[in-house]
């Protein structure tokens, strides 16, 4: 008989004082807001995080759990082994979309670790494996992340202030979801402390899809196939213009191997005069090639294979983010930057997510009027550019102003600029009933925000963007965006 | 209209910085108390004395209600406490150790890392105070308490933890203590 692991763990979580008598702890991570949008946006100030995290990004709930099966004890080195898991999701009653809905909500984290087996001072785990240097605190962002999709076992080795982790697994089922494939990774991170004042880390993970003849989900590619005709979706139309009444006789897929990779690296340094902390992190990555897509002929559905048109996919991001007190138990600052650049080998024609520069920064200060009283201030500035021609709409009726201000419906170009500037500024009070910090929390906060952007209605909306004379909403153009915030936050 | 707004934030304010600050139960007299502050942790034997910013908050804790604390040096006590495990033993030592005193006083902290939660370091602090009168530890007054610690960044490891833990720990110890002193 099958014994689902969770329900012990939530049993015994639900048992009043018996959380530490059986070794069991509760944590998480929630956000909650409300932020009503008299120009018809949809609760946030802007698109995403590039513009800082402050009131870009919606609610938000992580609840994580750790149960001691073998509670790990000062006085011996008996063995200790202990559950966690940890269930995250974008999904609130009555401030998000799906209402609260756990059909939102995931199983994002599972796993077992135990210690004092075969090798001293080694952290062993079963299940997921993500790990990562620290965090972007301002903009919420991991750029020195590893194993965030895989599964398997690591080793974590820890002795005073040097850390090593070894890692194997499969990302298969996180990166390519319901057409599983086994894709092994191999990874591991390296990291030093130096007298509480500089810490140096290095990783990097490498990850490998074998060539698998037969299955339908493993890396293929189908022969002949154009870019452009990739682009636009018209493989089999543009295969059957060049090859009439031989439909039956499409290219079967060649099969491939495929591998991508992922290299981190973190230095931080700090606590000394009003530097609190510096962070930088680093990540140059080989993004993992796509499998496939369908096109329509008709009533006939084609598989085209694309893993040698997505597999030249390169990022580099780069961001750090310094804390600083400027003066005690009054006034802190947290100033971030980030910056990324990604290219696409194999696209030289159509703009994309693949194919952009982008670079931002965010200054936050916190004035501590009394203890729990604060004052917050951000600002940010940022430029999005696409490598490929124009991606945003800087006017209702962009389509008259596009290249050579022609318009091109067959054009591969979206919008009249290849450039989107963004500017935000946020401030409003903020009650931190445990007192000062940046991100000490719970905070409560009641914010304003404005965003200038040369994009038209740069914000999340359901306006009609539609031109037709027969458009019976009409078209806006806006370029400032105001919202107010009511919001929460709070680790526990 | 501007005018009118700012004003509304400073009566705020105001009305704020007025509000009542609670204030512990008070000692009918001043009385000694002997303190031993111990950490323990779950990866090893040692046992170490609480960072100083913890041991300022506690010894405010006491002054606050009109009791005057005397810190053990972690010297006194940390080979005894390493063989020395369970808190009704650390008691009688500190009992037959600080005889003088009107009362003395065990805090057992231990830190224990949770995970990286979300971007933040969280860390659990299991907390155990034990009061008593020296000749009757047998009648001490003992409360526990688990509470989380986030703490930024990586290299913030138990000391950090334990000297960012003293606004909790000291409002548990502030319970216990006017339990103890309301019941003189």
């Amino acid at each position: 008989m099958r014994r689902p692991i969770l329900l012990p763990l939530l049993a015994a979580l639900a048992l009043p004082g018996a959380a530490h008598a059986i070794g069991a702890d509760v944590a998480g991570y929630f956000r909650v807001s409300t932020r009503p949008d008299f120009q018809g946006g949809d609760g946030t100030l802007g698109y995403w995080n590039l513009y800082g995290r402050l009131l870009n990004e919606g609610p938000y709930g992580a609840l994580e759990l750790r149960l001691d099966l073998l509670e790990p004890t000062g006085t011996s080195t008996d063995v200790w082994t202990s559950v966690h898991t940890k269930f995250e999701g974008g999904s609130v009653g009555n401030a998000t979309p799906s209402d609260g809905s756990l059909a939102d909500i995931r199983m994002s984290e599972l796993y077992v670790q135990a210690g004092n087996i075969v090798l001293p001072n080694v952290t062993w785990q079963v299940g997921t494996l993500d790990t990562y240097f620290g965090t972007l605190g301002l903009y919420d962002m991991w750029p020195a992340r590893i194993f965030f999709e895989t599964v398997g076992l690591s080793g974590r080795w820890r002795y005073n202030d040097v850390e090593l982790l070894l890692g194997l697994g499969d990302s298969g089922f996180n990166l390519k979801r319901g057409e599983y494939n086994t894709i092994l990774t191999a990874g591991g991170t390296f990291r030093v402390s130096i007298a509480g004042h500089l810490e140096f880390g290095l990783g990097g993970q490498y990850r490998y899809e074998p060539r698998a003849a037969g299955n339908v989900n493993a890396p293929y590619q189908t022969p002949g196939v154009d870019y452009e005709d990739f682009v636009r979706g018209e493989v089999v139309e543009s295969w059957v213009e060049d090859n009439p009444d031989r439909e039956d006789y499409f290219p079967d897929p060649e099969a491939r191997s495929a591998a991508s990779y992922k290299v981190i690296g973190y230095l931080g340094f700090g606590d000394f005069g009003p530097l609190k902390w510096n962070s930088l992190y680093a990540n140059v990555q080989r993004v993992h090639p796509e499998t496939s897509y369908t096109e329509w002929l008709g009533s006939d559905e084609y598989t085209i294979y694309v893993n040698d048109l997505t597999d030249e996919r390169y990022q580099v991001n780069l961001g750090n983010e310094l804390q600083m007190t400027i003066v005690p138990r009054r006034l802190d600052m947290a100033w971030g930057l980030v910056w990324g650049n990604y290219w696409d080998v194999d696209n030289d024609i159509a703009p994309g997510e693949h194919d952009r520069m982008f670079i931002s920064t965010v200054l936050r200060i916190q004035v501590y009027m009394t203890r729990t009283l604060h004052f917050l201030a951000e600002g940010s500035a940022a430029r999005e550019h696409s490598k490929q021609g124009n991606a945003y709409r800087e006017h209702w009726d962009s389509i008259f102003a596009n290249t050579d201000g022609m318009p091109d419906s067959e054009g591969l170009e979206y919008g009249d600029t290849d450039t989107r500037h963004t500017y935000q500024g946020k401030f409003g009070f903020v009650l931190n009933p445990l007192g000062p910090g940046i991100f000490v929390r719970p905070s409560l906060r009641i914010l304003y925000g404005f965003q200038y952007s040369n994009q038209n209605n740069a914000f999340g909306n359901n306006f009609v963007e539609s031109i037709d004379q027969f458009n019976e909403f009409g078209n806006v153009e806006r370029h400032w965006h105001h919202v107010l915030a009511l919001e929460t936050e709070v680790w526990f | 209209m501007r005018a009118s707004l700012l004003l509304c934030v400073l009566l705020g304010l105001t009305v704020c910085s007025c509000l009542p600050k609670a204030t512990g139960v008070q000692a009918p007299s001043p009385l000694d108390v002997a303190v031993v502050a111990v950490a323990s942790y779950p990866d090893r034997p040692e046992v170490d004395g609480i960072p100083t910013a913890l041991a300022d908050a506690l010894t405010e804790t006491l002054d606050a209600r009109n009791l005057q604390g005397e810190l053990v040096p972690a010297a006194d006590f940390t080979e005894v406490f390493t063989a020395k495990r369970h808190s009704q033993h650390r008691l009688s030592w500190l009992a037959e150790e600080r005889s003088s005193a009107d009362l003395v006083l065990l805090v057992e902290v231990e830190p224990r890392y949770f995970s990286l939660l979300s971007g933040r370091y969280r860390w659990t602090v299991h907390a155990t105070m034990t009061l008593a009168r020296p000749g009757a530890t047998d009648e001490a007054l003992s409360a526990e308490a688990s509470f989380p610690m986030f703490m930024d960044f990586h290299h913030e490891r138990e000391d950090k933890v334990l000297a960012a833990s003293g606004p909790v720990l000291d409002r548990h110890l502030g319970h216990l203590l006017d339990e103890y002193l309301g019941g003189f």
